[in-house]
C-alpha cells in the first residue's frame, strides 16, 4: 500500500498502517506501524544550505547513546555511507536502521528508519522501504489508507479526519481549497440510494449539474459573485470497496479536478 | 459492596472496557436478547429493560408500565459483527472476517470493531470470554 505525504511517497505492508502524522511541509514526524513491533518512521526538516549529513547523524546516535545509558541498556551502532546517503543501524533495547540524505531540489532532509525489538527482521524491510521512496516528484502524490491521489505540487494540509472507513484530507493553496475525501463500504453505503444521491448529499452540492461516465461522477456548481465555483469528482474503487472524492473550490481556472487525480 | 454497584447502576456510570482487554475477549451474544432479521440485512434486538446499565430507566419503565424490551437496530455490517459474537470467534478472528468480508484495512476494522463491542457490552448485549480461539 501506498504511503505519501508532503511529496514524499513509499510503499508499506498492506497490514500497516499510519499512526502520527505531525509537522508540514518544511519540518514533520510520521509513523507507519505494523501489527507487532515494528515501525517506519520518516523525519524531515528543511535547510536552504547544504548540511553536514554525518554531524546530524552523530548527534542523533549520541542522543541515543545516551538514552539507552540512561535506561542501563547496552548499545551499538554502526555507519555506512555511501554516494547519496549515509546507512546506519543500531541496537539496544530497540533496534533500528535507517537512511539519512538530503533532497537537493527541496533542500529537505530526511531520516528514515525502521525499528524493532528484533534487529534481524529489519533489514528486508529498510531496503523495500527504501527502494520504493520517491521525493519531490511532480505532480505531487498524497496517499494513506487507501485514499490516494495526485495533486499540483504546493498544497498544504488544512485539516485531516481518520476514522474507522473513513479518511479526509483538507488541502489548500493561496486560492483553492480541496477536499478530498475516501470512504469504506462503498457497496453498503450506495445500495440503499445509489452513488449520485449518496455523494451529492455528502459534498452538500444539491443543485451541482451531474456528468456520469465509466469514471465517476462528476459536479459542477457554478460560482456567483459572492461565492467561487465548486467542482468535484467520484469515484468507486470495488477492488477495495471504497469511494473516493476530491471538492475543489476555486476560482482558478487551471485548478479543475480531473481524473488523473485519482492514482 | 453490593450498595455501591446498585448506586453505580442507577446512575450508569460503568466505564467502557478497555481496549487491550477486549481484544483478548471472545464477545457472547446475551442469551436473553430476542433478534429478528430484517430483509436488508440488518437485524432488530429486543434487550429486556430490567437487564440494561441504568437501573433508573429500568425501574422508571416498570413503574409507568413502559415495554419490556429495550431495541436496538443494528445495520447490515452490525448485524454482520453481531452474527461472529458466538463465543467462538476471538476480536482478531471477528476483525479478520470484517476485512475479508467488506475489505477494510487493518485498523480501520480493528478501531470500528472495538467501538461497536465496547457499545455492545455497555447495553449488555454480549458478554466476553476469555481464552483460545475454538
Amino acid at each position: 500500500m501506498t504511503f505519501a505525504w508532503y511529496g514524499f511517497a513509499l510503499e508499506h505492508p498492506e497490514d500497516w498502517a499510519p499512526v502520527t502524522l505531525t509537522g508540514a511541509r518544511k519540518e514533520g514526524y510520521v509513523r507507519i506501524a505494523s501489527p507487532g513491533r515494528q515501525s517506519i518512521q520518516i523525519r524531515w526538516k528543511a535547510s536552504a544550505h547544504e548540511v553536514d549529513l554525518s554531524s546530524v547523524l552523530s548527534n542523533y546516535l549520541e542522543k541515543l547513546s545516551r538514552d539507552a545509558k540512561a535506561a542501563k541498556d547496552d548499545f551499538t551502532s554502526d555507519i555506512e555511507e555511501t554516494s547519496d546517503r549515509i546507512r546506519y543501524q543500531y541496537s539496544s533495547a530497540t533496534c533500528g536502521r535507517g537512511a539519512i540524505f538530503r533532497s537537493s531540489k527541496s533542500g529537505r532532509v530526511f531520516f528514515i528508519e525502521a525499528i524493532s525489538s528484533k534487529a534481524n527482521s529489519l533489514l528486508p524491510l529498510i531496503n523495500k522501504v527504501l527502494d520504493t521512496f520517491t521525493m519531490d516528484t511532480e505532480p505531487e502524490s498524497w496517499a494513506l489508507f487507501g485514499l490516494h491521489l495526485r495533486l499540483p505540487v504546493g498544497l498544504e494540509v488544512d485539516k485531516k479526519v481518520l476514522q474507522a472507513g473513513r479518511t479526509q484530507i483538507d488541502l489548500a493553496s493561496k486560492k483553492t481549497k480541496i477536499e478530498a475525501q475516501r470512504w469504506a463500504f462503498a457497496e453498503q453505503l450506495t445500495a440503499k440510494h445509489g452513488l449520485e444521491p449518496w455523494a451529492r448529499s455528502l459534498l452538500a452540492m444539491p443543485n451541482a449539474v451531474a456528468e456520469t461516465s465509466p469514471l465517476g461522477i462528476r459536479f459542477e456548481q457554478p460560482g456567483t459573485f459572492l461565492r467561487p465555483p465548486v467542482a468535484a469528482l467520484v469515484t468507486v474503487q470495488p477492488e477495495r470497496n471504497q469511494i473516493s472524492t476530491v471538492k475543489v473550490t476555486t476560482r482558478e481556472a487551471n485548478w479543475g479536478p480531473n481524473w488523473n487525480w485519482f492514482a | 459492596m453490593e450498595l455501591v454497584r446498585l448506586a453505580k447502576r442507577l446512575v450508569n456510570r460503568s466505564e467502557p472496557l478497555s481496549g487491550e482487554k477486549l481484544k483478548h475477549s471472545r464477545p457472547i451474544r446475551n442469551s436473553s436478547v430476542i433478534q429478528d432479521k430484517e430483509e436488508d440485512g440488518s437485524i432488530l434486538l429486543l434487550a429486556p429493560l430490567d437487564q440494561q446499565p441504568n437501573l433508573l430507566v429500568a425501574i422508571l419503565a416498570k413503574w409507568t408500565k413502559a415495554p419490556e424490551h429495550k431495541k436496538f437496530e443494528l445495520e447490515p455490517i452490525g448485524a454482520f459483527v453481531w452474527n461472529l459474537c458466538d463465543g467462538k470467534h476471538t476480536f482478531e478472528g471477528i476483525s479478520k472476517r470484517l476485512r475479508e468480508h467488506f475489505k477494510m484495512n487493518r485498523v480501520e476494522a480493528d478501531a470500528a470493531l472495538l467501538a461497536f463491542l465496547q457499545m455492545l457490552h455497555q447495553r449488555r448485549l454480549i458478554t466476553l470470554t476469555f481464552g483460545k480461539e475454538k
